[in-house]
């Protein structure tokens, strides 16, 4: 007979330090369940697409709106700041590749933040690795983000705005890094947010700021001229979004040498990703038998 | 073989805050003073249970009950203490907890097995398994919404017991559906008995913790009150509550075992219950004590299923002055059709008008087919002056005491 | 039961569904009110370092840009939240609507309690803000309830008006929940459009436009600049909330049966 499942409280309060080690589990544990991370991504595919009429539309829908938004407000103030001298297209592309990459990352960890308090009714009720229930929330922004990305994509080569090249290979790399954040920082949140509600708010609050402090509108010149304040641009270049939209852009074909180089982008953005995957891990699994008597 | 559950000392303690600033306050390194009142829910509970075995668990409202089967379970965490868990363990605590009203009785076993493990290609080979055994038929279609409440624990038994576990966790049995259903998950759940796999019940009906069980705890205010075989078990609690309640008379009456609804032709039944004089046969109905008695009962079984038969004397206060049956004779039979006599040799009670009850139960002893009292009630007529219910063995001593 | 033992009875249960749902929302959360005004501050000082970089264009009022920003914010989340309220009333609502039977218009107006109670949070804000941020006159402090309140009232009418569809077809809410998620950019609050293009039109369509700057102006203690179209703004919101409610009284009936019927 194979154990299955022991439990030691002294063991499991020792501190988040201990479950490092199980960390190198967590793949095997993710895809031992893919059965259910499979599930859960069905059902909220479909819950979203339930009972509307545009359906799968409104995955795309979304960033487009955003898009208009932002295109409309900040492409009046900011164009002329951009000082590259963007064309309209230029900008407008810009604008969106940054847009669906922030729009799938914000969505994905606000979803994660109230996921285990939201799902209450399970996470009490049936005994399932709730580690993996974040799982789904950062594969299904993934496929929000692609369905952007190949609209950005096309839309960039018709322009003409964007070079597409070899490095299109590397968006897979990309999106698993951006996987890796999202699921980071969502593990983060979900263990905050049992122990203290305020922090869906405060998270929706951060995420404006980071937004504001990631380069989806500007470019990454407008720093260098040290426009605002010296801490506003140490906090805009130590942001794990940064070199991740840049990342993206890169391997969308963008061409512009304020971007940066792909590899060494791409090396920063999965380095924050690990980093807070560790951390996020470790803080949750520290308290997740905590977490049936809090709900 | 090793144990499938090993517990050690579990012990759990909710922190109940007056406020959410408390809990703050007391995270904070400074913080001397306790700002939580403790319940302890469990204190220092240990046992465990061997392959096969089934272990019962019994108490009244607030004992630790729940909390004891959650920590088994694997839903909520124990504060103290360590076990292990040796095998796959199903609950039956919460029939359909993970259910989406939403979406199909289809798409919901598939979420359901994909929580508890399965692979995709396991729960594709029990999805048929589990829509037979649920009967829902056509509405597996249908959003579980629309399902009435019957459908959804039904789907949620169906589910919880395909995962083949080596270890079931069960609240209550008998709760799901209507009879004919009830029927079949106690079937269910003794076939898997047989099996050789392992159980852990919790129940307030006595009668079903002695008929499953082998071994029983008592639990009391979080404490573990008593860890022996079920019968003993059982009999403790039922003193100890009727202690409590003043109540009177058999502790773990056949009473209460649910009844299985009458099926016509084909339902076994009693066509007559006599009492009989022994010697001769015939029917009898007064006797004295120290006289030889008996009762049989005419049995039909068209199905020929497994059978079970209790006969009592019942005083007409309702009080059983004794009650037997032939499953704890170990007198299985299966007849289509026969006598089943039970022999009163060396009659014990005393003068009185005792009712003679006859039970038919299915082979576990668990669902009753019938109850009808014999053709004639049983008199009983003194020759000696003693009073009282039975007749004791006794003799008596005289000794003066001198100062 | 005579219509006024009725109402009676609905507020006095539509106040302990109010207790209920704030005692829930605010337990474990230690900082509670201050939740209903970060998202301003937040704005305001993103809009302040913003324009000190030179990157927003100032607007054209006499009140600091920190504090007009700071109100316009304000304002616009009152008014956000005021056209939810009817969704979010039958929405939270679904549990028991269908299993008890109880005043239908209880639940809308303990929804409206919490949109007035957190309506009157800010507004304590925002008179704190402009009393030290400007100073404030007698007539500011009577015209500001009234454009917060007013905020309320329009965006109560036309989340009342809109309440039957948006509970129908997801579609309509969807859109909604997009507009009111981001429309703060297409409100004056941030700064004013200049000239006539298509985006200086759509925020002057908008209709919490006239309150935003009525508001302003009467922080800063100036004359109303459009003194009708803002009386117009307010009529239109009392108009449009009372037939509203009308609206949602005479559907709600279908709606629950919908829900029974476990439709959307």
């Amino acid at each position: 007979m194979t154990l299955v499942r022991n439990f030691d409280a002294a063991t499991a309060s020792r501190g988040a330090f201990s479950y490092l080690t199980s960390i190198v589990g967590y793949p095997t544990l993710v895809w031992r369940n893919r059965f259910m991370v499979q599930n859960f991504l069905r059902r909220d595919l479909l819950s979203r697409v339930n009972g509307s009429m545009l359906g799968v539309g409104w995955i795309l829908l979304q960033p487009l709106f955003l898009f208009a938004v932002y295109y409309l407000v900040f492409g009046q103030l900011l164009r002329d700041r951009n000082a590259g001298g963007m064309s309209d297209s230029g900008f407008a592309i810009y604008l969106f590749s940054g847009v669906i990459v922030f729009h799938a990352l914000s969505e994905a960890t606000t979803t994660s933040c109230v996921m285990i308090v939201d799902n209450g009714n399970l996470v009490k009720k049936v005994a399932f690795p709730s580690e993996v229930m974040l799982v789904h929330v950062a594969a299904s922004s993934i496929i929000t983000f692609l369905v952007g990305a190949i609209v950005c994509f096309i839309a960039g080569w018709a322009m003409g705005v964007s070079q597409p090249g070899w490095l299109l290979l590397g968006l897979p790399l990309v999106m698993a890094v951006q996987f890796v954040l999202t699921l980071g920082i969502g593990l983060l949140l979900a263990n905050l947010y049992v122990f203290l509600r305020d922090t869906a708010q405060l998270w929706r609050i951060l995420t404006m700021a980071w937004m504001f402090l990631s380069p989806v509108f500007w470019e990454p010149k407008l720093l260098e001229d040290k426009v605002g304040p010296e801490w506003m641009v140490w906090i805009a270049n130590c942001n794990p979004a940064f070199p991740l939209i840049q990342a993206y852009r890169l391997s969308l074909g963008g061409v512009s040498e304020s971007l940066g180089a792909f590899w060494p982008q791409l090396g920063v953005a999965s380095a924050w990703a690990l980093g807070l995957f560790v951390i996020g891990y470790v803080f949750f699994m520290s308290r997740k038998h905590k977490y049936s008597d809090l709900i | 073989m090793e144990p499938v559950i090993e517990a050690k000392g579990l012990s759990k303690t909710y922190r109940i805050y007056g406020n959410p600033y408390h809990q703050l306050l007391e995270l904070m390194p400074w913080n001397k003073r306790q700002r939580h009142h403790a319940v302890h829910a469990l204190h220092d509970v240990s046992f465990d249970v061997k392959p096969g075995e089934c272990m019962g668990l019994v108490g009244s409202n607030g004992a630790g009950k729940s909390t004891l089967l959650k920590v088994l379970s694997g839903t909520t965490y124990p504060t103290a203490g360590s076990y292990a868990v040796r095998g796959r363990v199903t609950s039956l605590l919460e029939l359909g907890a993970g259910f989406h009203m939403g979406f199909t009785g289809r798409e919901n076993i598939f979420m359901n097995a994909a929580m508890m493990g399965f692979s995709r290609k396991e729960a594709q080979k029990k999805y048929q398994e589990i829509v037979d055994f649920s009967e829902l038929g056509e509405f597996i279609n249908a959003p579980v919404r629309t399902y009435s409440s019957g459908m959804g624990a039904r789907l949620g038994f169906s589910v919880a017991v395909a995962t083949e576990p080596d270890l079931l966790i069960i609240d209550e049995i008998l709760a799901v559906g209507d009879m004919n259903f009830r029927r079949k998950c106690v079937d269910k759940i003794f076939d898997y008995k047989k099996r050789g796999k392992s159980m852990f019940f919790c129940s307030h009906s006595l009668y079903d913790v002695r008929q499953i069980c082998e071994r029983a705890i008592w639990m009391r205010s979080g404490r573990v009150q008593l860890l022996a075989d079920a019968v003993t078990v059982t009999n403790e609690y039922a003193t100890y509550e009727n202690k409590i309640a003043d109540g009177a008379g058999d502790p773990v009456p056949f009473r209460d075992a649910p009844v299985v609804p009458d099926r016509g032709v084909d339902h076994p039944h009693i066509v007559e219950g006599l009492v009989i004089d022994p010697a001769t046969g015939q029917a009898r109905n007064r006797f004295s004590p120290g006289d030889n008695a008996a009762v049989r009962v005419h049995i039909k079984n068209p199905k020929r299923e497994r059978l079970v038969v209790a006969v009592g004397a019942m005083r007409t206060d309702g009080s059983l002055c004794f009650g037997h049956t032939t499953q704890f004779a170990n007198l299985p039979f299966d007849f289509a059709e026969g006598h089943v006599t039970l022999y009163l040799d060396n009659l014990r009670l005393l003068s009185g008008e005792f009712t003679v009850p006859i039970w038919l139960f299915d082979e576990h002893g668990v669902h009753r087919f019938q109850e009808r009292p014999a053709a004639q009630n049983l008199i009983v007529a003194n020759r000696t002056k003693d009073i009282g219910l039975y007749l004791q063995e006794h003799r008596w001593t005289l000794e003066p005491i001198k100062k | 039961m005579n219509p006024f033992a009725g109402a009676l009875a609905a507020v006095s249960l539509s106040w302990r569904i109010f207790k209920r749902t704030i005692g829930a929302k605010y337990r474990k959360s230690f900082l509670g009110y201050f939740w209903m005004v970060a998202p301003a501050l937040l704005i305001t000082g993103g809009v302040t370092l913003a324009s000190q970089a030179g990157v927003v264009m100032p607007g054209q009022s006499s009140l600091p840009q920190a504090l007009s920003v700071f109100l316009g914010t304000l304002l616009w989340q009152v008014f956000a939240e005021a056209i939810e309220v009817p969704h979010q009333a039958f929405e939270g609502a679904r549990s028991y609507l269908t299993r008890v039977h109880f005043s239908r218009a209880a639940i809308v107006l303990a929804q409206l309690y919490e949109s007035l109670l957190t309506t009157a949070v800010r507004l304590t804000a925002a008179i704190v803000f402009v009393a030290f941020g400007h100073g404030l006159d007698v007539g500011g402090c009577l015209l500001l309830p009234v454009c917060f309140y007013g905020a309320v009232l329009l965006g109560l009418g036309i989340g009342a008006l809109l309440m039957p569809f948006t509970q129908l077809f997801a579609d309509l809410q969807q859109t909604l929940k997009l507009l009111l998620g981001y429309g703060l950019f297409l409100t004056p609050a941030m700064y004013q459009p200049q000239g006539d293009g298509a985006f200086a039109m759509i925020v002057r369509c908008n209709p919490i436009s006239p309150l935003m700057d009525a508001a302003r102006q009467a922080a800063a203690g100036e004359a109303l600049a459009q003194p009708v179209v803002f009386v117009v703004v307010l009529g239109v919101g009392l108009l449009s909330t009372i037939a509203g409610l009308l609206l949602v009284r005479a559907v709600a009936p279908i709606l629950i049966e919908r829900m029974l019927l476990g439709g959307r």
